[in-house]
């Protein structure tokens, strides 16, 4: 299969697909922004691609496993894994699935049975065979029980999995789930026979089937691929991807650390941009700034499980004393939204609900309302990190303005988790992740089990919501439905979503077709330097 | 440091109680003024913190704005007549930050400099005049303590009691007293058997008695020379705590939280570190300034160099 980014037009890309009709208005609601993207890179005849160099990559997360089984979710790990791994689907920064390993797969009617077609020839690094036994035992031990694996509960919904031959996939769910396709697509596959032969080593010398094999890492150091020879997708020139001879990944959380050394020339990408930098590069000629997909979301969280957020009209009292465009203003110098919900611009799934209006007298008379004439004390707690700093001092002097009188107390991460894990928490701060993927990838707010529902906050109406988007497979059906999870959380001021910062990165001018897939994961097989 | 100041501060005031005592203290002070006035740096040093601590006391009248509160139209504006020192990431005054800050910074160093010699002090005065067993388990209690590193003890110590201006002033002034602790053990070793101390004994004196009236007045002078000194280095130690987050805690305009919140913006709005870092430094110059000046003073081996 020739893989050509370019010529991927929506049309082509549906041609294989049976269930079109869905992907079609993913297609449509996603198409215009997706051309925008392509076509702001200037279109290279293939002899002028030049092969070779080395790619180095600076990373906001450090890497924590070269083993999807026991990543810690760092960015780092995801950006790894989409050149070291491949997985069944890819999914485009606008939300299209592209085909990867699977070249072709149906739903069955009552959205119970999905079958894949598998790319025939796809070796892992370590000459053993990529085929549907080495996805099913895949996905067996990503899901077992017990399971490190962040995505586990995502993939309960399999009843089983069956490999009829070695290019089919049939898996079975226990009820209609949409967001399958999308959860199970982006799991990276590892080779079943290094898992076996490493053993607790394999999360240090990963074996896959990626663009590009391992070379050398240990937790803490830089990481170092090299390219796949064997690679199975082939260029345009008639030799395998990739063009990159080589691969280094290292970890840079300090956002000043990672854009000086993209401009002293010492890596070729930046993750990410802090906007306050982007004016400031856009004006250095070496550098290209690259919008990519994913946005973090900021939300201010109110505890609903103690007092005195227990009280509803409280919560709604700071809803409307928080003046979110201002405070989106002030953190992403304009470049980020105000949100209703941790949706992102761009996606399908997109919620362009207007936020509640910021009313300092409806706040005032919402606090009289809730049995606080006088204000209120509390306990604003935040993670120590330099934007939440930033939106607490802003939070605090609106709050403080109506009477909610705030003490703002700067805690270490892991600090602040405990706080809230035991529901002790009063106000907070919380940042997220959000990508055009599917709308279910946000569900954890909502969970009543999941950890990153922090407030505690318990709404079995939306929880029932979400259960029946999560069965519907019409995408504008679903969008009422999330419509309706949005309106009960707005109103509940449990979560209150401030806005969201597109996040941007940057990369040497030199860098050429770095695509951004999943959100921000850097897709680079076809990614060459222009030296 | 040389601390042999003891024949500089006259040790008249021995066995029993002068006629003269309040003309001889006052004819000493006089001697100790006109030193002093002769040491630049010791001017220099409490011109310093003298204007400081006048900022620092007048802060309301010198900036009117709420050093606290967002102006959210008017961030990273670069100095100029209506923001002296520009205006940070929230549009907050610079100046007025700098000025409140000066509160918070010298009031630190004050109370945590108070904490180290409060402890420091009678521990090692306790351990120099009891040698035996209660010196031994005391000083190496005060050896145990400074086998951190005293940024790192500090760090650990607010980190566990949690962040704000109260904690670090607490970590502050824990990880000072082994020094004060030793410092004054020293003194009391050297001061113990010098003979008026023998004659104060012989002459019935008790521990306490002899501790408070002979010991520590002629032990004083590099005690005053260190806490000068000290009160520089918890300037510092204040803006490392709150540079990593663990000293004051927002709004609030301490000068090491100022160079937190502005470092990331170093390229873009220099001045939001720039001049916090100059308040530092100048509130450490002023303090070890008049440290050293201190010493020259009561030491006459320094003396007219």
């Amino acid at each position: 299969m020739v893989r050509d980014q370019h010529d991927q037009s929506p049309v082509k890309l549906l041609a294989g697909t049976p269930i079109s009709r869905r992907h079609f208005l993913a297609l449509t609601a996603a198409g215009a922004a997706a051309m925008a993207v392509r076509g702001a890179k200037p279109a290279l005849a293939d002899d002028e691609i030049k092969r070779g160099g080395t790619l180095r990559g600076a990373v906001v997360g450090p890497i924590t496993s070269l083993d999807p089984f026991t990543s810690k979710l760092s960015s780092g790990d995801a950006i790894t894994y989409r050149s070291l791994y491949n997985s069944l689907l890819e999914i485009s920064g606008t939300g299209e699935l592209i085909p990867e390993l699977a070249t072709k797969w149906t739903v069955s009617e009552d959205g119970l049975t999905y079958t894949f077609n598998l790319q025939s020839g796809v070796l892992f690094h370590d000459g053993t065979t990529l085929d549907a036994e080495a996805i099913k035992f895949n996905l067996e031990r990503y899901k077992a029980e017990g399971s490190s694996y962040s995505g586990a509960d995502r993939l309960r919904v399999i009843s089983t999995i069956e490999a009829p031959d070695a290019q089919t996939l049939v898996i079975t769910l226990a009820t209609p789930n949409t967001p399958f396709l999308v959860n199970v697509g982006v799991i990276p596959i590892v080779s079943p026979a290094a898992v076996d032969a490493l053993g607790e080593d394999f999360q240090l010398k990963a074996v896959g089937s990626g663009p590009f094999k391992y070379e050398s890492w240990e937790p803490g150091s830089t990481a170092k691929f090299t390219r796949n020879e064997q690679y199975w997708e082939t260029a345009p020139d008639g030799q395998p991807f990739p063009y990159l001879d080589s691969l280094v990944i290292e970890g840079a959380p300090d956002d000043s650390v990672r854009l000086l050394n993209l401009r002293s020339g010492q890596f070729e990408v930046n993750e990410r941009v802090n906007p306050r930098d982007i004016a400031s590069i856009s004006s250095d000629p070496n550098i290209q700034v690259i919008e990519t997909a994913h946005a973090t979301p900021y939300i201010v969280a109110l505890n609903p499980t103690k007092a005195p957020f227990d009280n509803k009209t409280l919560r709604q009292a700071v809803s409307s004393a928080l003046d979110r465009q201002a405070i989106i203003d002030n953190i992403s110098f304009g470049t980020g939204y105000t949100i209703p919900i941790a949706f992102p611009k761009g996606a399908w799934f997109y919620i362009d609900a207007p936020s509640p209006v910021y009313d300092v007298d409806a706040a005032k008379k919402l606090l009289a309302d809730a049995g606080y004439p006088d204000g209120i004390d509390v306990t604003f707690s935040i993670i120590n990190r330099p934007t939440d700093n930033q939106i607490a001092q802003i939070v605090k002097a609106q709050l403080d303005s109506i009477g909610i009188r705030t003490t703002i107390d700067v805690l270490e991460r892991t600090t602040w988790v405990d706080l809230w894990t035991a529901r002790n928490g009063q106000l907070g701060i919380l940042q997220g992740g959000m990508t055009p993927t599917d709308p279910d990838s946000q569900s954890g707010w909502w969970s009543d089990t999941s950890l990153a529902n922090y407030a505690g906050y318990d709404n079995p109406k939306i929880r029932e919501l979400i259960e029946q988007a999560n069965e519907t497979t019409d995408q504008a059906k679903r969008l009422e439905l999330w419509k309706e999870v949005t309106a009960l959380n707005v109103d509940d001021a449990v979560y209150i979503f401030i806005g969201a910062i597109p996040t941007t990165m940057a990369t040497r001018k030199i860098v050429t077709d770095l695509e951004t897939v999943s959100g921000y994961n850097w897709e680079l097989r076809a990614t060459w330097l222009n030296q | 440091m040389a601390f042999s100041i003891h024949a500089s501060i006259d040790p008249a005031p021995t066995i029993g109680a002068h006629a003269n005592d309040e003309r001889a203290r006052f004819n000493r002070l006089r001697k100790i003024a006109r030193q002093f006035r002769r040491s630049k740096q010791a001017v220099i040093g409490l011109t310093i913190i003298v204007i400081l601590a006048i900022v620092a006391v007048a802060a309301p009248l010198i900036s009117r704005v709420d050093p606290g509160v967002p102006v959210l139209g008017n961030v990273l504006q670069s100095p100029s007549w209506s923001a002296l020192f520009g205006t940070d990431e929230l549009g907050r005054d610079v100046f007025g930050r700098i000025v409140h800050g000066a509160r918070i910074s010298l009031g630190v160093a004050a109370l945590a400099v108070a904490i180290s010699t409060v402890f420091g002090v009678p521990i090692g005065l306790i351990a120099g005049y009891w040698e035996g067993i209660v010196g031994s388990v005391l000083m190496r209690l005060m050896d145990s303590i400074q086998a951190f590193p005293a940024v790192l003890l500090a760090i650990a110590i607010a980190s566990t009691l949690g962040p704000g201006i109260m904690n670090a002033m607490i970590a502050i002034g824990f990880v000072g007293i082994p020094g004060f602790a030793r410092l004054a053990r020293g003194e009391v070793l050297r001061i113990k058997a010098v003979d008026y101390v023998s004659a104060a004994r012989a002459s019935g004196a008790g521990n306490a008695r002899i501790l408070r009236q002979h010991i520590l007045p002629n032990g004083l002078a590099p005690l005053i020379v260190a806490a000068a000194t000290s009160a520089a280095g918890a300037i510092l130690t204040e803006a490392a705590l709150s540079f990593v987050g663990l000293g004051a805690t927002p709004p609030q305009p301490s000068w090491g939280s100022m160079l937190q919140a502005g470092y990331p913006f170093i390229t873009l709005a220099p001045w939001l570190s720039i001049f916090p870092g100059l308040a530092i430094s100048l509130a450490t110059f002023g303090f070890i300034f008049l440290g050293d000046g201190l010493r020259d003073i009561f030491d006459p081996r320094m003396r007219g160099r």
